[in-house]
């Protein structure tokens, strides 16, 4: 297999096949509903046919960039493919990539432990809920984690072109902001020159390192190398953070969403049980209904304990301080899950959204869970390797361990239980947007609602598709209500357009004003003093003679992406070069 | 002996395998009392994410999620 190997590697035929296989499995298992033609819309996760390459997409001038630069990576991959490809591609490539991932940072010495770092990793409670909820550009950064650890690893360890893997792997993280910050805190932890006191650690493997304390000029280069990736993968943020410092609507978010987007319990284990088994989302409909099986806190407890055995190994076989230092990271990302759910840490986390723009992105911790997964997954796999190591039989313990994730989470497989479940846009949709598109302007969306549920996609709320759908500015409501069993909670918007217009609807008055050229009713009833321009069964396109067209020049915002595409070609660049040389 | 040492802790990994899997199971074709009661609250109030059969199948759901 192709990994930086300890010895006495105990090989299984075909072991370099076996990693590939596992990760084609759990693609395989996962996502064989998806063979059916059409897009999963769940929740956050929002395909259409052709998603324009429109400013509001790059740039959003009104709401907070907290799809950038998801969505416009997606508009520009449909230049060149269908989204219903693009979705495909991004669901298996980061369900592959998790898996192979896990499987080649592992420093295990059996390819039965990649096994099992490979498959549990690609089937952790994390993966499940965050699936569920649609947040697939989550999960590109949480399947680039394991290949960051490993490139700021080798960092570290002084190995030619690591440094351009390093802002390869955090570009592919950082498509969305919570993944960008997870990127910069991973590089930040681990792409550093090792201190005094881990180049000391006796090394008990047979792994060569280059970690020798680096001394006089070559000392100022190593940590000018380091500085230097530091600043790469803040310029990767630069999109969001470009776009962030000129929209127009306030950058501080309704902290009264701490609550509701705390860490849930699941069952009577509790939320702290909950997330230390990687779970713990906020949202009741996007769990697995095996998390609330009475075993799981017990099997959490002991896969706790084989990771408390495995962590030993880690350090010894990773004696660099990596292991420590990713420990380090795993407990930072553990406690910003928790802080919500705790009484002391949740008040300092509404303060910090009431006062700190950008504090917002807290709000949900449970998805920076993402480096404690990948930490815990290698801990249990070396631990179980250990355990296999001292029983008759070993590889049968390895096989069921491998298997341990499926077996409790048999609900992730089959598209998560048939949740995923591919549908196709009515014809309408199609319709609508060729009007748009043949008139561009701001279009409102109707009735108020940032979500909807729709009869051709049953069971599922997904954000309102004509943001993706349609080549102009939305206005949509962006407020969340959230059922908190018994009461609710309306999180409010920071959208100002879409909070005028409920204010007009509220005083009774017209739904679109000057600014508003298209209104687009879902349902619902006709709003007065408006054109009809289409009609179909669910879909009702109005023009509104009223509109004067605004002028509007987000250019500005395209620095950042400017910034951080430049960032990433040097990188691959850099990368290409340092292949063809070690050919 | 150590064929027979392995078949018995071949035989745990199995039943320890057999225990979790029955109970995931059971706890994925069993709804809990309480998801019970929430469905049919959600078919009630037309709420939650996946009860609007009423009377306009596409107005928007009450709730974006559910604690």
């Amino acid at each position: 297999m192709v990994t930086d190997q300890p010895s006495e590697v105990e090989r299984l035929p075909g072991s370099r096949l076996l990693l590939y296989g596992c990760a084609a499995a759990v693609v395989l298992a996962v996502l064989a509903p998806l063979a059916r033609a059409g897009y999963v819309l769940r929740y956050d996760m929002v395909f259409v046919p052709r998603q324009p390459l429109s400013w509001d997409l790059f740039v959003p001038s009104g709401a907070l960039p907290r799809a950038v630069p998801q969505d416009a990576l997606v508009s520009l991959s449909a230049l060149i493919m269908p989204g219903w490809l693009a979705q495909r591609i991004a669901l298996a490539g980061l369900l592959a990539a998790a898996a192979i991932g896990a499987g080649r940072l592992v420093p295990a010495r059996r390819d039965l432990t990649r096994v099992v770092a490979a498959i549990g990793y690609a089937w952790t409670p994390f993966l499940a809920e965050r699936l569920l909820i649609g947040q697939w550009g989550l999960l590109v950064c949480y399947a680039a984690m394991p290949w960051l650890v490993r490139a700021a690893r080798d960092v570290r360890l002084g190995r030619p072109g690591a440094g351009a893997r390093v802002v390869l792997a955090a570009a592919c993280a950082a498509i969305t902001p919570t993944g960008g910050l997870i990127a910069l805190a991973t590089t930040l932890a681990l792409a550093r020159p090792p201190g005094r006191s881990e180049t000391a650690q006796p090394t008990r493997t047979a792994e060569p390192t280059g970690t020798a304390e680096r001394t006089g000029t070559a000392g100022l280069r190593w940590r000018g190398r380091g500085l230097g990736l530091v600043l790469a993968v803040v310029a990767l943020n630069a999109p969001w953070l470009v776009a962030a410092a000129i929209a127009t609507s306030p950058l501080v978010s309704d902290s009264r969403a701490v609550a509701a987007f705390a860490a849930r319990a699941e069952n009577w284990g509790g939320a702290l049980v909950a997330l230390a088994g990687t779970g713990g989302i906020w949202n009741a409909d996007a769990v697995p209904g095996s998390r609330a099986a009475p075993l799981v806190p017990l099997i959490t407890i002991g896969l706790l304990a084989a990771a408390a055995f495995g962590f030993g190994r880690l350090r010894q076989r990773w004696p660099d301080g990596t292991a420590t230092r990713l420990a380090w990271l795993a407990g930072g990302g553990l406690l910003l899950g928790a802080a919500g759910a705790l009484p002391g840490t949740s008040d300092v986390l509404r303060t910090a959204v009431d006062l700190l723009p950008g504090a917002g992105l807290f709000r949900d911790g449970q998805k920076f869970l993402i480096p404690y997964a990948l930490g815990l997954v290698l801990c249990i796999s070396l631990g179980v390797e250990r355990i296999a190591a001292r029983l008759p039989g070993g590889r049968l313990v390895l096989v069921g361990f491998a298997l341990l994730p499926v077996v409790t989470l048999p609900d992730l497989a089959w598209g998560a239980g048939g949740k995923l479940r591919p549908v196709a846009y009515p014809a309408e949709w199609a319709a609508v947007a060729k009007t748009v598109a043949a008139e561009p302007g701001p279009v409102l969306s109707l009735p108020m609602s940032a979500y909807r549920v729709y009869s051709w996609n049953p069971g599922a709320a997904v954000y309102d598709p004509a943001g993706r759908y349609l080549a102009s500015p939305v206005v949509a409501d962006d407020r969340l209500a959230v059922d908190l069993r018994p009461e609710a909670l309306v999180i409010r918007g920071e959208s100002e357009a879409a909070a005028a217009v409920r204010e007009r609807l509220a005083a009774g008055g017209p739904a679109a004003d000057s600014t508003i050229r298209w209104v687009l009713v879902q349902g619902g009833n006709q709003p007065a003093g408006l054109t009809e321009v289409y009609r179909g069964t669910e879909l009702t396109l109005y023009r509104n003679p009223g509109y004067r067209a605004q002028e509007r020049n987000p250019s500005t915002g395209l620095a950042g992406y400017l910034l951080a595409g430049s960032v990433v070609a040097v990188a691959g660049w850099r990368r290409a070069t340092t292949r063809r040389r070690q050919r | 002996m150590t064929t027979f040492k392995t078949l018995i802790v071949g035989a745990a990994v199995g039943a320890l395998l057999a225990v979790a899997g029955v109970a995931a199971a059971m706890a994925v074709l069993n709804p809990t009392a309480g998801d019970v009661a929430t469905e049919m609250a959600n078919q009630a109030n037309a709420g939650g994410t996946g009860g609007k059969a009423a009377a306009d199948p596409n107005e928007p759901p009450n709730f974006y999620g559910a604690r």
